[in-house]
């Protein structure tokens, strides 16, 4: 009996032996894999203009990093950076919308006074009108100057705010109300060629 | 204290210290993080911050990746300004402490 139990206590070491080592094995093959899954879920978190930095930092830090585990809790650790870096970026962000649409509302603001007046005048609609955009994955309303009348042909006001994008001005409401963000510098210069290039 | 400015918590010191422990020298996020002892998810914050706020600087290591073979790390350094920020902080707390002993 002794000698049963014996061979019995050899044989399941010697398998607990062999899982372990599969184990461990697993773990070390999947590591990269789940590394790189959690870096790529930290850096979807941060806007735009700071994925590409904090990615390839990110990366190396981890790869400086000794031991699979260190390294896990290491790329988990990041998750949270990701979003506290992001509240506080979107935070400044906030405050430099405001002030900038503020800013260009007050100086585009007879221009748009001017724009008012003639589409109230040309069929006495309504001036503005919300329009449903699809921006950074979001569909939110902007705001835009009526351009059409109510068979849904554009006006000869409508026609020249359109050719000229000024029916767009009012978009600045709906970035002072938040709904939208202006876009960065260099989304600005992208804009801007697209648009004299036309 | 302007809104651009970093607050002074015990773990920024703790990194502004290590940056200024040896100055001239840069320093990747993973040595910081080896000096100070802080987690990645409050290292990174705080050197976001400290970068905004000018107080430190970084650059990418030398050197192509591809020939690397491994990404490139970002170094940090204090600027001028944030080692004299972070004196007079400093300097501010131990005065406050100084204060608090003896009165």
């Amino acid at each position: 009996m002794e000698l049963i139990i014996g061979f019995i206590v050899i044989v399941l070491g010697i398998l607990g032996a062999a899982l372990s080592r599969q184990l461990t094995d697993e773990c070390k093959a999947w590591t990269p894999w789940i590394i790189r899954y959690l870096i790529n879920r930290a850096i979807n978190k941060l806007p735009d203009e700071e994925r590409v930095r904090f990615e390839e930092e990110w990366l190396a830090h981890v790869n400086e990093l000794p031991g699979e585990v260190g390294k896990i809790i290491a790329a988990l650790g990041l998750l949270s950076a990701a979003q506290r870096i992001s509240l506080r970026i979107s935070a400044q962000k906030r405050r430099s919308d405001i002030v900038v649409s503020i800013i260009l509302i007050f100086l585009v603001v007879p221009i748009m006074a001017l724009a008012a007046i003639l589409i109230k005048a040309s069929d006495g609609g309504p001036t503005l009108i919300k329009q449903k955009q699809t921006w950074n994955g979001q569909t939110v309303s902007i705001w835009k100057f009526r351009t059409e009348n109510i068979a849904g042909r554009h006006t000869l006001v409508g026609q020249f705010l359109k050719r000229t994008d000024l029916d767009a001005l009012p978009t600045l409401i709906s970035v002072l109300c938040g709904d939208v963000t202006m876009p960065s510098w260099p989304d600005c210069k992208r804009l801007l060629r697209r648009r004299f290039r036309r | 204290m302007d809104a651009h400015e970093p607050r002074l918590s015990s773990q920024t010191l703790r990194v502004l210290g290590a940056l200024m422990s040896s100055p001239g020298d840069e320093l990747s996020g993973a040595q910081i993080a080896r000096t100070t002892k802080l987690a990645t998810g409050t290292l990174y914050p705080i050197l976001s911050r400290l970068e905004r706020a000018g107080w430190v600087q970084s650059r990418w290591e030398d050197g192509d990746p591809h020939i690397l073979g491994r990404p490139r790390r970002r170094f940090y350094l204090i600027t001028a300004q944030g080692a004299k920020n972070a004196t007079a902080a400093v300097d501010a707390l131990q005065a406050a402490f100084g204060r608090l002993a003896w009165s």
